[in-house]
């Protein structure tokens, strides 16, 4: 009986031996992470906050005075920036800040900018540059004085770097510049493509006014469209040239491709609208939609000229107060949001205007 | 699973020899002694000790790894010997973790953007694994008794059958922290290929004879080659099969 016993001893010995294999958690290794995750002011006139990379625009109503702006930031755990956004009290001019990680190891830099509702008008997709450490191009539009970039537009990409392996060749990405232009030399080309991935098989080509952020688990929540606008909205119209990829991946129906523009009432609950309720908030005031996304007719590009319909009536007064988010949205598949959309469906873009009243 | 019905088979093969081998031997004191045995591995393939980056092991399930095996041994005196043998088994666990700034690398097979790409990931990561091998085992025999064995010695195994699925779940992937952290909801993988064909390493075992020539006995085979393809692996993570073998032999 204790030999047996001795026996169980040894057995239990052994697995003695196994269990720290399975059962030590070390202490946690101090955060690599660099992120500004939020922005407030000391203001309730902060409009909205556009992080693009290394650069956050703030934009602001009117009335606040950037020079005696107080900022505070939320940054990533463990995190902390330089200098210390409680002794910066002038955004006049853009402000460097800098965030080093918990471990010390990463440091990024930010250039904070502060931005007045004052959205261009006229979008020709002239300009395109590379983000920061990112492999693909994306459209931007200058301030009046034609010197500081506007950094309005945002698309997929973002998400689909992070599949491509082919460095630096911004024509394997969803949304890209083309030569193929309807006016002036470069137009922007939305093409649908596969990922390959299970859950989300798909990235439609797409291009829109407001913010793409991809750390959001649920892809409709990434795409936060609009930014403040100041204007009333009449018509929005311009050059497209469509070819569908086909049926699409999930509903096995003729891809098409989408163009709408909302005009929407801000407030403390809604900064921006996103992918679910773009078309359902309450806060949309009016609307104007491509109604079919079909190919387009001939080899070149076709006009459209797209009415908006209000809903409801657009209060004046926080119009002036950058009260209102315009979102214009271009997608060369109009069930992309859902991950449904043909492989290779092509959108032509150019010599877009907003007409207001 | 080919392996469970020859278990079944042995199991059977095994009741029949009990019966018809005679009370009255004493078949450990045979110079040349066979045995049959069946058992199951409970472990893992594991680190050798848990790197920080996993946080916290959701839950970790032992699979019923059914082993059968046949082992010859031959005594060079009275209580040293040698021994080797034949071992069908499979190992296999399925574990959840979560984890923090886990270097990953990923394999994108499908798609229009198709290679590999390495990044951090934050989140839960789920594995199920399932490798069936034969296995050599080759034994210094030491027997101090007629109930007692202890063997060790090095084994060889070939996996005949490999399969890893797992998904990572609830988390973020980045390729470095000055880039933008792509959100994951959930996204599946088969790394079934990035497992070895070949396993080796050391056994300790030791058996104590409870019934004529039946006996219990508990066996740890220690891997010491990564259980996944350097070459291939898309875990940034060393992990050995670390197996405790249970079950019974019966000597004849």
């Amino acid at each position: 009986m204790s030999r047996l016993f001795k026996k169980f001893s040894a057995i239990s010995l052994i697995l003695t031996v196994l269990a720290p294999l399975g059962g030590c958690i070390k202490d946690e290794l101090p955060g690599m992470e660099v992120d500004i995750l939020d922005v407030s002011a000391d203001t309730d006139g902060l409009l909205n906050v556009i992080y693009n990379q290394s650069d956050i625009d703030v934009y602001l109503a009117p009335e606040v005075d950037p020079a005696g702006l107080c900022l505070a930031f939320v940054l990533s755990e463990g995190a902390t920036i330089a200098p210390d956004p409680a002794s910066v009290s002038d955004y006049s001019s853009p402000r460097k800040f800098s965030v080093t990680s918990e471990d010390r190891n990463w440091t990024k830099e930010y250039t904070v900018r502060v931005r007045y509702s004052s959205l261009p008008t006229e979008y020709d997709f002239e300009n395109w540059e590379q983000p920061e450490r990112m492999r693909y191009q994306i459209p931007y539009e200058l301030d009046e004085t034609g010197d500081s970039r506007l950094r309005i537009w945002a698309s997929g990409n973002e998400a689909y770097n992070f599949l491509t392996n082919k460095h630096d060749d911004y024509t394997v990405f969803p949304t890209q510049p083309t030569d193929e232009a309807y006016s002036g030399k470069k137009a922007a080309k939305l093409v649908t493509r596969l990922t390959g991935q299970i859950d989300k098989p798909m990235a439609a080509g797409n291009l829109f006014i407001g913010r793409f952020d991809a750390s959001m688990r649920e892809p409709k929540e990434s795409t936060m469209f609009g930014l403040p606008f100041s204007g009333k909205p009449l018509r929005i119209k311009g050059y497209y040239k469509y070819r569908s990829g086909g049926l699409t991946l999930k509903s096995g129906v003729e891809d098409k491709c989408r163009i709408q523009a909302v005009l929407y009432r801000t407030d403390k609950d809604v900064k921006h609208l996103n992918g679910f309720n773009i078309r359902t908030s309450p806060n949309i005031a009016g609307r104007a939609e491509l109604l079919d996304g079909s190919d387009t007719p001939g080899e070149g590009y076709v006009a459209f000229d797209l009415e908006f319909r209000y809903d409801k009536e657009v209060d004046r007064d926080a119009l002036a107060r950058g009260g209102y988010n315009l979102a214009v949205i271009f997608s060369a598949s109009a069930g992309g949001d859902s991950y449904d959309g043909a492989d290779g469906s092509t959108l032509l873009v150019d010599g877009v205007r907003i007409i207001c009243e | 699973m080919n392996i469970a019905r020859n278990a079944i088979l042995a199991a059977g093969c095994l009741l029949a020899a009990m019966t018809a081998n005679g009370a009255e031997q004493q078949p450990r004191n045979r110079k040349i002694g066979y045995e049959i045995g069946l058992g199951f591995n409970i472990g893992a393939m594991s680190p050798i000790g848990l790197p920080a980056e996993i946080r916290k092991i959701d839950s970790y399930q032992p699979k019923a790894n059914l082993s059968i095996d046949f082992a010859v041994s031959y005594m060079l005196s009275d209580k040293w010997g040698i021994g080797a043998g034949l071992c069908f088994e499979t190992k296999g666990m399925k574990t959840g973790v979560e984890v923090k700034d886990y270097h990953l690398k990923m394999n994108i097979e499908e798609g229009d953007e198709q290679g590999t790409r390495t990044g951090y990931f934050t989140g839960r990561i789920k594995n199920d694994t399932r490798v069936t091998y034969i296995t050599i085992p080759v034994n210094a025999v030491f027997r101090p008794d007629n109930d007692w064995k202890v063997e060790a010695g090095p084994y060889f195994s070939i996996a005949i059958d490999r399969s890893f699925l797992g998904d990572v779940s609830s988390g973020k992937m980045r390729e470095t922290p000055l880039h933008p952290a792509i959100g994951i909801s959930k996204a599946s993988y088969d790394y079934s290929d990035d497992i070895r064909h070949f396993d080796f390493g050391i056994g300790l075992g030791g058996s104590r004879r409870i019934y004529r020539g039946l006996s219990v006995r508990a066996d740890l085979k220690w891997g010491l080659l990564t259980v996944l393809d350097p070459s291939k692996r898309t875990i940034d993570m060393d992990t050995y099969n670390i197996y405790l073998n249970l079950g019974l032999s019966y000597a004849f």
